[in-house]
This record gives structure tokens, C-alpha cells and sequence, in this order.
């Protein structure tokens, strides 16, 4: 046993990975509690979900700092073995989490003129219908619920939806359309179901 | 042959220039942890637990160092042999004990067993004893996190690790600029929601509960976390690797981040096949290097106007076991090692820790030793030395010859974990037991001041 990338980076070693591997077990820390998908994992999600045909995001960007995102789970490769690390949540992961999907909700609030990021249709001419908050045409529940499945998915229950829609529609009734949809996206993939393995 | 000698011991001086005001710090009293981990497992002969080179030219145990060990004197007057590798080690001598013939698991010889061991008191895992330093019945206010893992994650199977946090220096800038620009998670309407979602979903048994129950704990922590790492200055990169895990270990503790912190050199010391085990002596070199650059700056650093880092932390430098002597197959002079969890050997100073010790011994001391009953019950090829049975009262070994082996006769990772513990006033249903149906381990009350 050893750390994994120590390892891997160690030069000339191929026989020791072999004999390691067969004397050792590598085993997950903290596998009691469901771990973070990783700012990898999520950023293939969001790319999937709202990117244009052929494109995908660079997210990168939105982390703090190289390397940061291997705290919020990262899988290493040891021999023929993977295992996830770092995705238990803390306090640590919780601030990085919360700096990068800023970055990443202003991104999408800013697009409401001049697109940030190479969103696919669907998902602009709904997101422009939202861009008319505080007005009525922006809160029906088909533009709401659009913008919902296309940034979270379908992994969470109804009843997080409902949470949210009923939050965004009295708190947010009469903010800008900018804050709103900032907060919305921020709201969304800050949620257990977000960012969590099931 | 080296001479090593408690007169040789170098004298330290701590910088009396750029003191510090008295550090942030809600308790009284600050006291850290500093756990330097050799990951592999490390062969005790290459250090403070040597064997004569007689033993090797009697084919017992390999010495690619191929040199002599010289013999070193504790200032309890207990002895041991040494080897040359440990002299930059030496100007701190009076810093730091010596544990030997440690005894690990009961049982198990792998390597994640045993650091699962050494952290939890569990071959299997469990709750590492590294947040329960961090507790706040020990009486000290929490520390924002119970620990920083400065370096390559140590693979180990524990449930109460979501408090300790891997941070590289390499991350410190960044991340300090950007939390710098952006304000905390706190307050407000947003906040309340997200954090409320997270508690909705917190309920129930399953293990997206758990997280989601995390997730809620780190976010109430995160404003003050959020504040602390936005302090972080980054080290030079004109600084070596240790100096600048160094510089973000004691700002941790300075700036009340983390109570504890744990770093493991990159050395990997599983030498099962001979060329690996002719690597040591190198290996050794570099691993101690590492350890004496963070020793160094502990004692250099101030802490406040009154304390060097060093001395508002105890640091404990370990491996998750002890190796053989040798393989069976091969010479003695072309052969790898394997396990040994009867026998380990570590360092201990700092804070709270009466230093300038040696405490305890492994068996098999020389080429005509002959081992006891209980020892040839656990290893009756001969291939590992073992604790030798211990006096806790004294912290001597004893001389007689056990006909069985009882765990209670030998010096125990859970009685240094226990002493740590009694160190940090962490509360005895902590405690480690020997074993499920035996009394929790001796505390090495002598070794503490």
C-alpha cells in the first residue's frame, strides 16, 4: 500500500506496483456517507446537459486554483484499481464547491445578453425567457421546471423542485433577473442531489 | 564507526528576532499534532533499532547500509544501536524519544490492517484517533478542521476523517487569492435555503443522508474556514518541498485551522524484492532529510513571542509497521524483506513528551539471541525480531522469557495512542483496549512531563 501517485510517479518501480498489488488492498476512506461526484464528473454533467452540440465547458476555470479540485473527489488509478478520494464532504470542500459553482451561476446569470459559455438552444431561448424576471412570462412553471431538469437532471425528487420554485417565487418575486438566475443556479447545483453519488 | 553520544547533542537555539504577538488562539493553552508517516513500512534497522553487522556475516538480517551501527544511550540510560543514517537526526536528540519494539495489530500483517492500526485501533477501520484531538471536551475549543494531510493522501480505511482535509502548498495560493475576492457563504436568504436543502435531506439512514448531514456541517463551518484560508500567505518557491509544507502546517495551526496535521514522504518503504531493499540506505537518507527540515523549522518558527512551533506541538513520526530481517529465499546479501507487525520503532517529541528517551527494545539483539516461547509461538520461523515484554511502571523491558504470549507483557500502539490521548486530555471512552475482552492500554505516564 502506498499513496497512489506517489507511487505511480516513482520512476523504474513497474515491478514494485506488481508485487504491491499483490500483497495490498487499497480501500476508500469514509465509505459510509455517499461522496462528491468530483468537479470532473460535474463538469462532464453540465456540459452534457447545456453545452451545444460537439462543445463542452471549460469549468476549469471556475476553480479557485490548480490542483483544488482534486478536494472535491478525484479518482486515482493504482495498477487496474480506481478508487475515489477526497469525496467525503468538509468544511474545505464545501468553500471550494461554493467559489467555483458561483463562478459557474454568474456565468449563466451574465448570459442573458452575450452567451458566457456555448449553451445549446433549448436551453438559451429558455434561460432568455427566464431573463425577463421579475415578470410573469419568466415564472410559469414550464420555464421554471426547463430550467431546472436542464441544470440538475432528473436525480432529485419532485420535491426538490417544489422547494425551489416555491423559494425563487417569493423570495426572489420582485429581484433582478440577473441576481435571480444567479442564485437559481447556484440553489441548484449546490444541492445534496447535485453534487452527490447516489 | 559512528559515536553517537548524549554529549554530542547538538544545542538549538530559537530565533529571538520577528516574535510574533501572542498567535489566535481561544484555549489557553495551544497544543498541535504533527504525524509524519513512513509509508510502507519501514525496517527499524535502518535506524534507531540497528543490529550488529556480526548478524548480517551470521546471515540473519540484511544490512545494505553495510556498516556497523553505533551504540546510542537514551538519557534514561537505556541503549540501542544506531545507525549512521540517523545523524542529522541527532542535534535533535534531546527533542524527541525513541519508541522500540512497538507492537501493531495481533493478528494481521498487511499493510492496510496495520496503518487502519495505527490510526483507528482497528485492523478493519474505524474512528481514527486524529479528530479526536480536536474534540472539545479535551477542553480546548475546536480547531476549525482536526487536520491538514500535506502531502500524498495515506491510504487508510477510517469513518471520522471528513474533518481532515488534504491542502498541498501548492493550492495555498490560489486558493487564498480567489477566497480573498469572493465573500463567505453566510447569511441571507440564499444561504438559509441551500443550507436547508442540505437539512431536509439529511434525515434518514442512507448514506446520501450521511453526506447531505456533511455537506450541512461543512457549510456552517465554511465562513470561518472561508476567512482562515484567505489568510494563507504561500511559501517561496525558492523553498524546498518540506520547507513549504512546513510554512502551511504552522500557519494552520497559527491561524487556528487545523489542530493536527499529517504528512508521509514520498519514500515507499515496502522492500519485498532485493533491488527495492538495496534502496534503503537512499531511501532512509531522504525520508530523514524530510523529517529533520520539518523538525528544524518547527523549532525555528515562533509561534508566538514566547514558543517555537515545536513547542506548542507534539510530533509523532511513524510507519504502519516494521520489516523483516530478510526474505527466505536468497543471501543474506541479495534479499528483499516482508511485514512485521510485531515490532516498530517511533519517534516522539514536542509538546508534553519527556524527550531524550529510549523506550523499549526488539529481541533477536544478536546472532547467538535465542528468542522466547512466546515469540516462536507468533513467529516460530525466526524471520521478524518482536517487542520484548515491557515494564510500564519503569518504561524498561523486562528480562524474563514469556512461555506464552500475553498482549498485556508488551509495548502497544494503543499505548502510545492512549499516552497521546492522556496528552491531549481526550476523554478515556476513547481509550484504546488491548483487545475487545482486555482493559484499555497502559498509558506511558513516564514519558510524559
Amino acid at each position: 500500500m502506498r499513496t497512489v501517485r506517489g507511487l505511480l510517479r516513482s520512476a523504474g518501480l513497474a515491478a514494485a506496483i506488481t508485487l504491491v498489488l499483490s500483497t495490498v488492498s487499497i480501500t476508500q476512506s469514509g465509505a459510509q456517507n455517499a461522496q462528491f461526484k468530483g468537479w470532473a464528473a460535474i463538469s462532464r454533467e453540465l456540459s452534457t446537459r447545456l453545452a451545444a452540440p460537439g462543445a463542452s465547458f471549460d469549468l476549469h476555470k471556475f476553480v479557485p486554483a490548480d490542483d483544488l479540485d482534486e478536494l472535491l473527489g478525484t479518482w486515482n488509478r493504482f495498477g487496474d484499481e480506481h478508487t475515489l478520494q477526497n469525496g467525503s464532504p468538509n468544511s474545505v470542500s464545501m468553500v471550494i464547491w461554493r467559489v467555483a459553482l458561483s463562478g459557474f451561476a454568474k456565468s449563466v446569470a451574465g448570459s442573458c445578453g452575450q452567451p458566457r459559455l456555448t449553451f445549446h438552444e433549448r436551453f438559451l431561448t429558455n434561460l432568455r425567457k427566464l431573463c425577463r424576471w421579475p415578470a410573469a412570462e419568466a415564472k410559469t412553471d414550464a420555464v421554471l421546471q426547463e430550467f431546472w431538469f436542464s441544470v440538475m437532471g432528473y436525480n432529485a425528487p419532485q420535491s426538490e423542485y417544489a422547494a425551489w420554485r416555491e423559494f425563487f417565487l417569493t423570495s426572489y418575486a420582485s429581484r433582478p433577473a440577473a441576481e435571480t438566475i444567479d442564485a437559481m443556479t447556484l440553489a441548484i447545483t449546490m444541492n445534496p442531489h447535485f453534487l452527490l453519488h447516489r | 564507526m559512528l559515536k553517537i553520544s548524549l554529549a554530542g547533542a547538538g544545542t538549538l537555539i530559537l530565533p529571538g528576532s520577528g516574535l510574533l504577538p501572542a498567535a489566535a488562539q481561544s484555549a489557553d493553552e495551544p497544543h498541535f499534532f504533527l504525524l509524519i508517516v513512513l509509508n510502507g513500512g519501514a525496517d527499524c534497522s535502518y535506524m534507531f533499532d540497528a543490529r550488529p553487522l556480526s548478524m548480517t556475516k551470521a546471515g540473519k538480517i540484511q544490512n545494505y547500509l553495510k556498516q556497523d551501527p553505533a551504540p546510542f544511550s537514551g538519557r534514561n540510560g537505556t541503549g540501542t544501536l544506531a545507525t549512521s543514517l540517523v545523524k542529522p537526526l541527532l542535534p535533535f536528540r534531546d527533542r524527541f524519544s525513541i519508541l522500540n519494539g512497538v507492537y501493531m495489530t495481533p493478528s494481521f500483517d498487511g499493510h492496510l490492517q496495520n496503518m487502519n492500526f495505527l490510526f483507528t485501533g482497528n485492523a478493519f477501520g474505524g474512528d481514527s484517533f486524529i479528530p479526536h484531538l480536536n474534540l472539545p471536551d479535551t477542553g480546548r475549543e475546536p480547531q476549525s478542521l482536526d487536520g491538514v494531510l500535506s502531502s500524498d493522501p495515506v491510504v487508510v480505511t477510517v469513518n471520522n476523517h471528513s474533518g481532515v482535509v488534504p491542502l498541498m502548498p501548492r493550492a495555498v495560493a490560489g486558493l487564498a487569492n480567489s477566497l480573498k475576492q469572493t465573500p463567505p457563504l453566510a447569511g441571507g436568504e440564499l444561504t438559509e435555503f441551500i443550507r436547508g436543502r442540505m437539512t431536509a435531506n439529511a434525515t434518514g439512514p442512507g448514506r446520501l443522508s450521511a453526506a447531505a448531514a456533511l455537506m450541512q456541517a461543512g457549510l456552517d463551518k465554511s465562513p470561518r474556514v472561508h476567512r482562515q484560508l484567505a489568510q494563507l500567505t504561500p511559501a517561496s518557491n525558492r523553498d524546498s518541498p518540506e520547507q513549504q509544507t512546513l510554512a502551511l502546517i504552522t500557519q494552520c495551526f497559527r491561524l487556528s485551522i487545523s489542530r493536527s496535521a499529517i504528512y508521509s514522504p514520498s519514500e515507499f518503504f515496502d522492500v519485498h524484492a532485493t533491488e527495492q531493499a538495496k534502496t534503503q540506505p537512499k531511501m532512509f537518507a531522504s525520508a530523514i532529510g524530510k523529517v529533520v527540515t520539518l523538525l528544524k523549522g518547527l523549532v525555528d518558527t515562533p509561534f508566538d513571542d514566547r514558543r517555537s512551533m515545536l513547542d506548542v506541538t507534539t510530533v509523532m513520526v511513524a510507519s504502519e509497521f516494521g520489516r523483516t530481517m530478510r526474505s527466505p529465499d536468497g543471501t543474506v546479501d541479495d534479499t528483499g524483506t516482508n511485514h512485521n507487525q510485531f515490532s516498530n520503532s517511533i519517534l516522539i517529541g514536542g509538546k508534553g513528551i519527556r524527550s531524550g528517551l529510549v523506550i523499549g527494545a526488539s529481541d533477536l539483539r544478536d546472532e547467538v539471541e535465542e528468542p522466547s516461547a512466546a515469540h516462536l509461538q507468533l513467529d516460530p520461523l525466526q524471520e521478524k525480531t518482536m517487542g520484548l515484554p515491557f515494564d510500564f511502571a519503569t518504561l524498561t523491558t523486562r528480562p524474563d522469557m514469556p512461555a506464552a504470549f500475553d498482549i498485556k507483557d508488551y509495548l502497544t500502539i494503543g499505548s502510545v495512542v492512549n499516552t497521546i490521548y492522556a496528552l491531549f486530555g481526550v476523554p478515556k471512552e476513547h481509550y484504546r483496549v488491548l483487545r475487545r475482552e482486555l482493559p484499555t492500554a497502559q498509558v506511558l505516564k513516564g514519558l510524559l512531563t
